[in-house]
This record gives C-alpha cells, sequence and structure tokens, in this order.
C-alpha cells in the first residue's frame, strides 16, 4: 500500500516536473492592450499589461502619463495545459481616466522578468469632446451644479450644489466636489438627499449634496469642476422580470450577461464676483459680519448681595457667518468683576441655510452695592438682502445689588470659589523655540550596546549560584534525614578525634590500647558501610570492602590491621610499637576516606 | 567561610560593574562644542559633534545637541535625523521630546513618528527603555529569580513559591521584551528626508511615474532596498520608491 502510494506521488512530481519545466522553458512575451483606443473624456480605458510566461515577476513600470489618471484594476493569473503543454501568464490591469482631449500615446511599459527587461508595444489613445446629446433630458445620466448666487459678498453664505440625474442602474460612484478652498470657506449641509424628478417627462432619480460656501476674499472666484465616476450596468433585455427572486439574482454578481461601462462625468466650473463690503456707512464696530441676526440679553438674577454671584447670558442667532461674532467684556466701571465663559455656538441646517446660534456668557460679581444699569450690547451687520448695515441691540437691565450681609470681607483674588463659571485664563503663545542644549558633562559616556560575553555571563552566573548553593541545601538535607549518608559524612571526623585522644592518652596498658584501636577502626568502617561496627569481625569488613570495590592491597592492610589488634589485646607488646600502630591507622583511614 | 562570602560578593562586584568610558575621554571636547554653540557659531559646533560622532561616540545627548546645532542652522532634516537617533539612546528625555515636535512642526509635510503598532502597545515598556536598559531590567529580573528559586529552595514557603512563579512569568517577559525590541530596531527602519524636495516614484527609476512629494525632514518608515533606492512608507497606502542617498537613516 505504502508502495503504491510512494509510487503515485512520484507519478505526480515526475508530471509537474514536465509541466514546470515546459513553462520555464517557454520564452518571456510582453503585451499590452487597452479596450478601445477612440473615448470621449466620460469614459475610461481599460488598460491590460500581459506577461506570458511566469508570473513570478514584479508589477510593470508604467510609462508617464500625465493626460491620464491611474487606478489599479488588480492582477489576474492564468494557468492553461494543453497536450501536456503548460502556458502561464498575469494579468496587469489599470484604469485610465482622460484629464484632457486630443491624440496621446501611451508609451511602453517595462517588466523586468529574468534579469531582463520587456518592453511592450506603444498604443495611440484619440480622446474626444462627450458626443452625447445636447438635450440633457434625454441623457440617462447627467450632472448639475449650481451656486445660489453669481455674486456674494464676502463672508455671505452661498449654497453650492451638486446634482446627479440617472435612470439606468448606476453603482459605485466616487464623487470629488472640490470648492476653491483660496477662495471659499465651507460648511457640510448634512448627507446627500435622494428623490425622484421628472425632466422633459423623463423620471430621474436624483442625489444631491449641497454645500455652504463663505468667500473669503474679494475678486473673481472659481468653483472647480465637480468630478464623479460611476459604473453603468448594462442587462440583456430577455431576462424574465418574474417570481420572488428576480430582484435578488438581477444583482449584477449573479447576472452573467451584465456588462459594466466606466463613466467619468465633470460639471462645468462656475465663476462667482466676490464683492468687498461698503465702505459706505460701514460703523467703526462693523467686524464684517454678514447676514441677517438677532440679539438677546438676560440676567440671571437682578437682585443680589456684593459678592454674590450672577450670569449675564447674551444670545445672538440667525442665518449668516455667526461664527465670526464675537464681544468683549461689558464696561461696568469696575462695580462687577467680571469672568467671561467660553462662548458656545449651535448650528442647524434648515432646507438649505445654515442657521445657527452663539452664546455668550459672562459670571458677575458685584463689588459696590447700589442700582446698576447694565449696558445694551450692539452687533453690527450687514444684510445682504437690503444690501446696507444694519444693527441688533438689547436692552440695558437693572441690576439692584445689596451690601453684604455678612461681614466677611470679599477675596477677589480667590477666583476659585466661583467653580466652573469661570474660564480659565489663557496663556499666549508669542513664539515657538527649542528647549536648549543638553550641558551635564557626566552624562556623555559613550554607551555600547550590551550584547557580548559579559552579558552572557550576568545572566548565567544566578545560575551557577543556584547550582551550588542547591548542592549544598541538598547535603545539609540529607544530613538530617539520612542516617546512612550522616554516618558516612562524619566517619572520617570521629575516627581522627578519636585517635587524636588515643595519642595524648597516658598510662595505658597495650591491652586497652589494642581494644581502644580496634574499636576506633571498626567504627569507622562501620560509620562508611552503615554497619554495626563494634561486633563487626575482620573477614566481614573484608567481604564488605572488596564488594565496594576497594583496592585489594587497602582491604588487606584493613584486615591485618584488625587481626594485629585482636591479637594484641591478647598478647601484649611493649609500648613502643603502639605509635607504629597509631600511624599505621591513621594512614589506612586516610587512604579509605579519600577513595569513599 | 567568611572568605567564601567575601570572594562571592567580589565576584558579584565584579561581573555585574558595568563598565563605561569616562566623560572625562571627551568630555572637553562636548564642552568645547557646546561653547561653540553657545556664542552662535553653529556650523563649527556641528562639526565637533559631528566629529565626536564619527569617532563612534554613542551618546543620546550628543545626538540630542547636534540636533538643536542643525535646527539653528535651519537644517531641519538631519536636526530630526539626529532627534530621532537620540531618541533611541534616551527615550524618555522631555525635552528631546518637544524638540523633535518643535522640528517636525518646522517641516513642509509635519509627518509624525510612526505610531506603535500592537506588538508595542502590548509591550509598552519596550519604546521607553533603550536596548541596554531592556537588557539590564532583564538581567536584573533574571538575578532575582534566581535568588528567589535558591529561597524557596531551601524554605519552601507558600509566599516564596508565589514569588518565585511571578519572577519566572516576568523573565520570560523580559526577554521576549528584548526580542520585541530587537524585532522593532530591525524591521521599523525610520528615514527623514534630507533633501528640500524628493519625488516618490512608483519603482525604482527614475523614469517611473512620481506618486507623491515629500519634503526635506518628513519621516518615513523604510520597508525595502533595491539598486541604491529604498522604498518608503507613510501608511499601507501610499508608498513608493527614492534614491537612497537622499534618505537618512
Amino acid at each position: 500500500m505504502i508502495f503504491f502510494k510512494k509510487k503515485s506521488m512520484l507519478l505526480v512530481f515526475v508530471f509537474w516536473s514536465a509541466l514546470t519545466l515546459n513553462a520555464f522553458g517557454e520564452n518571456i512575451q510582453v503585451l499590452a492592450t487597452v479596450d478601445r483606443t477612440q473615448i470621449t473624456l466620460e469614459d475610461s480605458i481599460q488598460l491590460s499589461v500581459t506577461i506570458k510566461g511566469t508570473q513570478n515577476t514584479p508589477p510593470p513600470e508604467l510609462p508617464s502619463l500625465p493626460n491620464f489618471r491611474i487606478t489599479s484594476g488588480g492582477t489576474s493569473s492564468s494557468t492553461q495545459i494543453v497536450n501536456m503543454e503548460r502556458s502561464i501568464s498575469i494579468t496587469h490591469n489599470y484604469r485610465l481616466t482622460p484629464m484632457n482631449i486630443g491624440q496621446f500615446k501611451i508609451g511602453p511599459a517595462r517588466i523586468r522578468a529574468n534579469k531582463k527587461v520587456y518592453l511592450t508595444q506603444p498604443i495611440n489613445i484619440l480622446v474626444k469632446k462627450s458626443t452625447a446629446p445636447i438635450q440633457t433630458g434625454n441623457r440617462p445620466v447627467f450632472l448639475e451644479a449650481t451656486a445660489s448666487k453669481k455674486e456674494a459678498y464676502v463672508g455671505e453664505q452661498l449654497i453650492y450644489s451638486f446634482k446627479l440625474f440617472y435612470r439606468v442602474e448606476a453603482k459605485n460612484f466616487d464623487l470629488n466636489m472640490p470648492f476653491g478652498a483660496s477662495h471659499f470657506q465651507k460648511e457640510e449641509l448634512g448627507k446627500a438627499k435622494s428623490y425622484q424628478s421628472v425632466v422633459n417627462g423623463i423620471q430621474y432619480h436624483v442625489q444631491e449634496v449641497s454645500v455652504a460656501l463663505f468667500p473669503i476674499k474679494p475678486g473673481k472666484a472659481e468653483i472647480p469642476p465637480a468630478t464623479l465616476e460611476f459604473d453603468i450596468y448594462h442587462r440583456p433585455q430577455n431576462r424574465s422580470n418574474g417570481g420572488p427572486f428576480s430582484q435578488f439574482f438581477n444583482d449584477p454578481f449573479f447576472s452573467q450577461g451584465t456588462r459594466a461601462e466606466h463613466k467619468v462625468l465633470r460639471t462645468k466650473p462656475i465663476s462667482i464676483e466676490v464683492l468687498q463690503l461698503p465702505e459706505k456707512g460701514k460703523p467703526e464696530e462693523s467686524k464684517n459680519i454678514i447676514g441677517n441676526f438677532n440679539i438677546v440679553s438676560n440676567l440671571g438674577k437682578d437682585d443680589l448681595e456684593v459678592g454674590d454671584t450672577t450670569t449675564l447670558t447674551i444670545t445672538v442667532s440667525g442665518n449668516g457667518n455667526l461664527r465670526g461674532v464675537s464681544f468683549p467684556e461689558p464696561d461696568l466701571k469696575k462695580l462687577f468683576k467680571i469672568y467671561p465663559d467660553q462662548p458656545e455656538f449651535n448650528q442647524t441646517v434648515i432646507g438649505n441655510q445654515i442657521t445657527g446660534k452663539k452664546v455668550f456668557k459672562f459670571a458677575l460679581v458685584p463689588l459696590k452695592p447700589g442700582v446698576v444699569k447694565l449696558p445694551a450690547f450692539t452687533l453690527y451687520y450687514f444684510d445682504p438682502t437690503i444690501k446696507d448695515y444694519r444693527q441688533a441691540q438689547t436692552h440695558p437691565i437693572e441690576v439692584n445689588v445689596r451690601p453684604s450681609s455678612s461681614q466677611e470681607t470679599l477675596n477677589l483674588v480667590q477666583s476659585n470659589s466661583l467653580g466652573n463659571i469661570i474660564a480659565k485664563p489663557k496663556i499666549e503663545i508669542l513664539a515657538e523655540d527649542i528647549l536648549p542644549l543638553h550641558t551635564t558633562l557626566d552624562d556623555f559616556n559613550n554607551i555600547n550596546t550590551k550584547i557580548n560575553a559579559s552579558t552572557v555571563l550576568e545572566f548565567t552566573f544566578p545560575t551557577i549560584f543556584f547550582l551550588i548553593c542547591a548542592f549544598f541545601i541538598q547535603q545539609k538535607k540529607r544530613l538530617t534525614t539520612d542516617m546512612a549518608f550522616y554516618r558516612s559524612q562524619k566517619a572520617y571526623k570521629t575516627a581522627s578525634q578519636k585517635l587524636e585522644s588515643l595519642t595524648h592518652s597516658k598510662n595505658i596498658d597495650s591491652k586497652e590500647f589494642a581494644s581502644e584501636l580496634s574499636e576506633i577502626l571498626r567504627g569507622y568502617i562501620g560509620d562508611k558501610l552503615n554497619m554495626k561496627g563494634k561486633a563487626i569481625t575482620a573477614a566481614e569488613v573484608e567481604y564488605k570492602l572488596k564488594k565496594l570495590d576497594y583496592q585489594t592491597n587497602q582491604v588487606n592492610i584493613t584486615r591485618n590491621l584488625l587481626e594485629k589488634c585482636d591479637t594484641l589485646q591478647y598478647a601484649p607488646e611493649s609500648s613502643e610499637n603502639y605509635q607504629e600502630l597509631l600511624n599505621e591507622t591513621q594512614g589506612l583511614i586516610k587512604s579509605l576516606e579519600k577513595i569513599s | 567561610m567568611n572568605k567564601s562570602i567575601v570572594s562571592f560578593f567580589f565576584l558579584f562586584g565584579l561581573i555585574y560593574h558595568t563598565p563605561t568610558s569616562l566623560a572625562g575621554d571627551f568630555a572637553s571636547e562636548v564642552a568645547t562644542a557646546n561653547d561653540l554653540y553657545a556664542k552662535s557659531k553653529f556650523q563649527e559646533a556641528a562639526d565637533s559633534y559631528e566629529s565626536l560622532i564619527q569617532r563612534g561616540i554613542n551618546n543620546g545627548y550628543l545626538y540630542y545637541n547636534l540636533g538643536n546645532t542643525y535646527i539653528r542652522l535651519g537644517k531641519i532634516g538631519p536636526a530630526i535625523l539626529n532627534y530621532i537617533h537620540a531618541q533611541k539612546l534616551i527615550p524618555r528625555n522631555e525635552n528631546l521630546q518637544a524638540n523633535l515636535n518643535f522640528a517636525i512642526q518646522q517641516t513642509q509635510d509635519k509627518i509624525p513618528p510612526p505610531e506603535r503598532n500592537a506588538l508595542s502597545t502590548f509591550f509598552f515598556w519596550v519604546n521607553d527603555l533603550n536596548m541596554n536598559e531592556n537588557i539590564n531590567l532583564a538581567i536584573a529580573v533574571n538575578l532575582i529569580f534566581w535568588v528567589i528559586l535558591t529561597a524557596w529552595f531551601y524554605f519552601r514557603s507558600e509566599f516564596l513559591r508565589l514569588a518565585r512563579n511571578s519572577f519566572l512569568a516576568l523573565l520570560l517577559l523580559a526577554f521576549v521584551a528584548i526580542g520585541v525590541k530587537l524585532h522593532l530596531e530591525s524591521n521599523l527602519k525610520i528615514g527623514v528626508v534630507l533633501a528640500k524636495k524628493v519625488d516618490v516614484k512608483s519603482g525604482f527609476d527614475l523614469s517611473n511615474v512620481t506618486l507623491f512629494e515629500l519634503h526635506e525632514g518628513a519621516l518615513v518608515t523604510i520597508t525595502d532596498e533595491r539598486r541604491g533606492w529604498v522604498e518608503v512608507r507613510l501608511d499601507p497606502k501610499q508608498k513608493g520608491w527614492v534614491p537612497k542617498d537622499i534618505i537618512g537613516t
């Protein structure tokens, strides 16, 4: 089974290799094609650059095309196998939208493949004016751009409307609606409106977008042409229109016969004559406010004590460039402490007119008792309907200020007591500059990037520290839990101490000395081998030591020494041999300790 | 035993002592350059700072001072480039940030430095520390972890177990942060336009279509390099090729 599996995989590999080799063997061919060579300004061309023989190339480098706007249309690749011949290709699509009329040449596109440069052939394109009928009502799609006035004053509101009329299926709208930012300020007037309209007896769908424009300088101003790009879908006429799912399947996604046509429509530029506001009759206080306004003022409390707070509110409402309206602090001849608040501005769009309301608030704190008349506020503005200046004025308000009922002195500098009513003072920025040089010379160290052997050592040192500590901790723990280990570890020390004590003991006879020495030696071996040392025989010691791989020489010396001690206990000798025996025992213990 | 402890601490000090070149080695030259700046001899000051950098001195404040000098000389591109170099070494310096913002405001394109990506948002401290600080942080966490592990090995308390696990997590995080920092420094390569104006082409050849223009001091991300040209990117939609020699990195 595995054999067959391997065989079939090999076959697939050989087959694929043959196809691939064929494909690689092909010459690379490049081809540039367009869907048409004559278009109008309303159309666009699809430019396709096809590379045959490979699919692994960078995108083509297109020539400079200043008379067209280029947008990428994506890529498509194809692989075909005919009679064991595999051919591959990749096509890069671009949409070229003409910007001007005339005869243009699309130069060769450059394709780099297999370290060679391939060039496509140049293509000539003729761009003509629109050939559509002049009668707008007969056209399936047309645009209309209008301005509410051809003549306006600086600051006067204009309505610039863009309307799309269509009676065919159109989608993928892309509207570019410049307004001439050097001549106008723009205010949005909400979302696009959609409705039906009848033009020359034909019903159209209409999409309308409007913006408010405010001229900013006098002279001739031009609203540039708006451009709309979209796709028109042409459907085959023989489709049945019945059935509950017809609308769903009429979507271009399901319609195989549907043809999309990309269109570009442009409006004509609109000229506006922007007039300077007349100097004649212009009040000195006028601030180029233009429109039609009302002004109202009211006071929170008109009867209050010294040190109390009240709010003076001035509301300006109407149509026009309300955003520019401002009032200075009222001159209240040091009778009140005044804290101005940030003005609130609300704007609404009614029809195609911007109306708004701007509210100014001043917190007033009376400083002296008495009856005070707050002055009227006047707004001077230019009314374009009567082409003259007008003024709107509030009524003066009388305030009765009583002496303070509390004897506390008013702290005029402690403004925090007024809470949120008081606006934060603004700091005027006069200029900006860089912050100074860094002059702390100690900070000028040469910093080398810290990835070197020292870094490795710094990382590994704690690990080594841990391993050493862990070893000792483990040893210490074992000494408290493992008796055999404890005896083995302490054996040499105990034996050495006992031998030392025996060396210095006086008036000891040979029998007693031999017994002590034998006990020390047996005790040491017993501790090392975890046995009861006192009862151990020389033969048992020999057997155990041999089993634990001690050297034969050492085993023999141990056995001889033990036997000598036994003999000495029963056949005492002169004390002159004691020292020799002691030295022999010490030497033996040391040699045994080294091995263990 | 006492000898062992003394030896241990001596070894510890030896390993964890960071040798740095003394400021005195070139402090006098920095002081001279600072004096030239104070006397409004900006070109000479810039030359002095540049010569220190050419000699391999790597210091954030040196780049900062050089950036300030270029601002005074009206060379916004080199100024921003040096501030960007300084930012890698002294990332938390407020004066540097203020001056970089000021310099960007002086450019025509006013392109802010690239925003943090998801990776550097998660490892939020990585951009606030330079590479050495990131490594030192990992070394410190590593040391604490092993000391706690040793203590836990001896005492086996619940508190030490919790501390051991916490520092193990921190240690892993610190290691990953170093990786992230290395990744960001090698992949997020910021370049600054040094020429007054440059055409950004659709390919690495002058015959290609000009997609858009950039001006001196514009901050770009370099994403590719081929045959003396670099691919620069402002955002995923705006990218193109410019000659390499007019982009400072």
